[in-house]
């Protein structure tokens, strides 16, 4: 079907250029740009933590970009993110209690662990909330979604304003956001769920596609609407727990990476997410590279550069493109 | 002939507020039907019934012989169909992939859109006449132009029955009247069966055999239009004075409300 709302041009530059960025990524470090010696225990080791880094970057991007896509389908808001609902909120609480209680120097998994049941219960509690005596509609997830979200973050306030010096560092850094995985297990531990939420989310598009025109035409049209969003819902809270978990609070790339990807390839699900996927993963590579080599020894948050860099990245396309992708 | 609707005792509402009271009435299959009546009589809480997303309260609802209760998602799409009044969509889907939507239920996750599929899409924008707009962003077309993209969608979904909320409410005269002659074509050529509510009572009069007179939850006139739309009827259903005549020159029917104080 020919579909005028992408341009080829940009679209081939996203597949062609997408490895080649990730591949210049590896070149990039605090330890200096070019390839590590590959002859010493340490070049090698060097390459093996960036190589790892890369990786997580692009996991981490492409399950928030798509998590951020089916937000803002489900909802039908282009303001939606894989946040909105509170879930980075119950997460970063959960990550809070982990850090500030100590669980995370004794187990390596307590961190995301426990930020992945943070988010699970925000989002039980928030879609409890919305659909209390009937289904849940879109403005009342959001509204319950903002109430949950700010409660958790008061939680959170109150443990940081009580925290020692040391874990405050901690948990401060953490919810910067900070693609340092600390063991492959755990980047395997992320990338998984996310890599199958992809997936799964890819083989819903034909009604999410129905779903973005409201919930009652989707129901006209053949869907079981509240299995989907339900579905829906779940997958990219998983996502975006697993990456929360992985790497912290990054933010920007789940609201404005989707909107992108529609600039390219258009609004149809299926082709969007595999452009989401790829530029949101190849998108934070870049953008954790740069913020391991910008300043010599110096190592920025992932986040700064996220907005920093992709703001003005980003208003450029959305000026050049404003009518396509996205009418509002 | 099979009946497309049959509602026996139909009663339903929201949250403990009824709507339809002890509703019974049935539709044949192909008949082109006009449900007309005063806001909050109930037509759209009919309609909502009628597709399955309001459950009844009491009674049953079938479809061309089949227990609206108890088909499957998927089956319910290919009895029956709907043209809202308006369709917003916050992302810029072209008017060929919002047509698309339409054979849901039908598409292989695994793959892109099947021959025919694609072959069923590009048929049901040329009977609703917008191939012409098939690469177009549905949010920029005009109102008419919308309204013909989704009779295109439910083409492409193709049901038996085709119900009309209030789909030419938006339009000016002429689009109004393009709508409308599209869908009685539809019914004669294809058989489908439409039900269709409306503010307009003159030009659903027009266009249907058969007028359903909604008042407060129940039917108040079930006829032809001539027995329907009777200035007398009229006046007590939509509490005002309105006068019914035959326009001398077409034999069309005129229905128009008349104001109670003088200039």
């Amino acid at each position: 079907m020919g579909v005028t709302t992408g341009s080829n041009r940009l679209h081939g530059f996203l597949w062609l250029g997408a490895p080649l960025l990730l591949a210049l990524c590896v070149l990039a470090g605090s330890s200096g740009w070019g390839l590590p010696n590959l002859d010493t225990e340490i070049g090698r080791s060097i390459l093996d933590l960036r190589l790892q880094r890369v990786v997580a970057g692009f996991l981490v991007g492409a399950g928030l970009s798509c998590a951020g896509a089916v937000f803002q389908a489900l909802l039908r808001n282009p303001l939606a993110e894989p946040y909105v609902l509170g879930v980075s909120s119950g997460g970063a609480l959960g990550a809070a209690i982990a850090i500030l209680s100590g669980l995370s120097l004794r187990f390596v998994f307590a961190v995301p662990s426990l930020a992945f049941v943070g988010s699970g219960l925000t989002l039980i509690l928030v879609y409890w909330l919305a659909s209390h005596g009937g289904t849940a509609s879109v403005y009342s997830l959001i509204l319950s979604g903002v109430i949950v979200s700010s409660v958790a973050s008061s939680l959170l306030m109150f443990l940081i304003s009580v925290a020692p010096v040391e874990g405050l560092h901690s948990v401060i850094w953490w919810m910067l956001g900070n693609l340092e995985v600390e063991s492959l297990a755990l980047l395997l531990w992320a990338g998984v769920p996310i890599a199958v939420g992809i997936v799964a989310l890819w083989l819903m598009s034909p009604e999410l596609n129905a779903l973005t025109l409201g919930q009652e035409m989707a129901h006209y049209l053949g869907v079981r609407t509240r299995l989907i969003v339900v579905c829906g819902l779940v997958l990219a809270t998983i996502m975006t727990a697993a990456a929360v978990g992985a790497s912290g609070l990054i933010g920007f790339v789940g609201l404005v990476v989707p909107h992108a990807a529609r600039h390219l390839v258009g609004a149809d699900h299926r082709r969007l997410f595999p452009a989401a996927a790829v530029g949101g993963g190849t998108f934070l590579a870049v953008c954790d590279a740069l913020a391991r080599s910008v300043i010599p020894s110096v190592e920025i948050p992932v986040g700064v550069i996220t907005a920093f860099v992709g703001g003005p990245f980003f208003l450029i396309i959305l000026h050049r493109k404003r009518k396509a992708g996205w009418i509002a | 002939m099979t009946a497309a609707i049959t509602c026996q005792n139909l009663s339903a509402g929201y949250l403990g507020v009824p709507v339809l009271r002890d509703v019974s009435f049935s539709i044949a299959a192909g008949e082109m039907v006009g449900v007309l009546g005063p806001n909050g009589a109930g037509k759209t809480t009919l309609f909502r019934v009628l597709t399955g997303l309001l459950e009844p309260r009491a009674g049953e609802v079938t479809l061309f012989g089949r227990r609206l209760a108890s088909v499957s998602a998927a089956e319910r799409a290919s009895l029956v169909g709907v043209v809202p009044q308006e369709l917003e969509t916050p992302m810029a889907f072209a008017v060929a992939e919002i047509v698309m939507m339409g054979r849901t239920v039908s598409l292989n996750r695994w793959r892109p859109p099947s021959a025919s599929d694609a072959q069923q899409v590009e048929q049901a924008m040329r009977e609703a006449d917008v191939l012409h707009l098939r690469d177009r962003p549905f949010p920029e077309l005009s109102g008419g132009e919308k309204q013909r993209v989704l009779i295109a969608m439910v083409l492409a979904q193709d049901p038996k029955l085709i119900l009309l909320d209030e789909a030419t409410s938006h339009l000016d005269l002429s689009h109004r009247l393009e709508i409308l002659e599209l869908v009685e074509r539809l019914n004669r050529e294809r058989g489908v069966t439409v039900l269709m509510s409306s503010h307009d009572l003159a030009l659903t009069a027009e266009f249907s055999r058969r007028l359903l007179l909604v008042d407060a939850g129940q039917i108040a006139a079930d006829g032809p239009p001539d027995s329907v739309l009777q200035s007398e009827t009229l006046r007590t259903v939509f509490r005002c004075d309105v006068r019914a005549k035959r326009d001398p020159e077409t034999g069309a029917l005129v229905v128009f409300p008349v104001r109670t104080r003088k200039r």
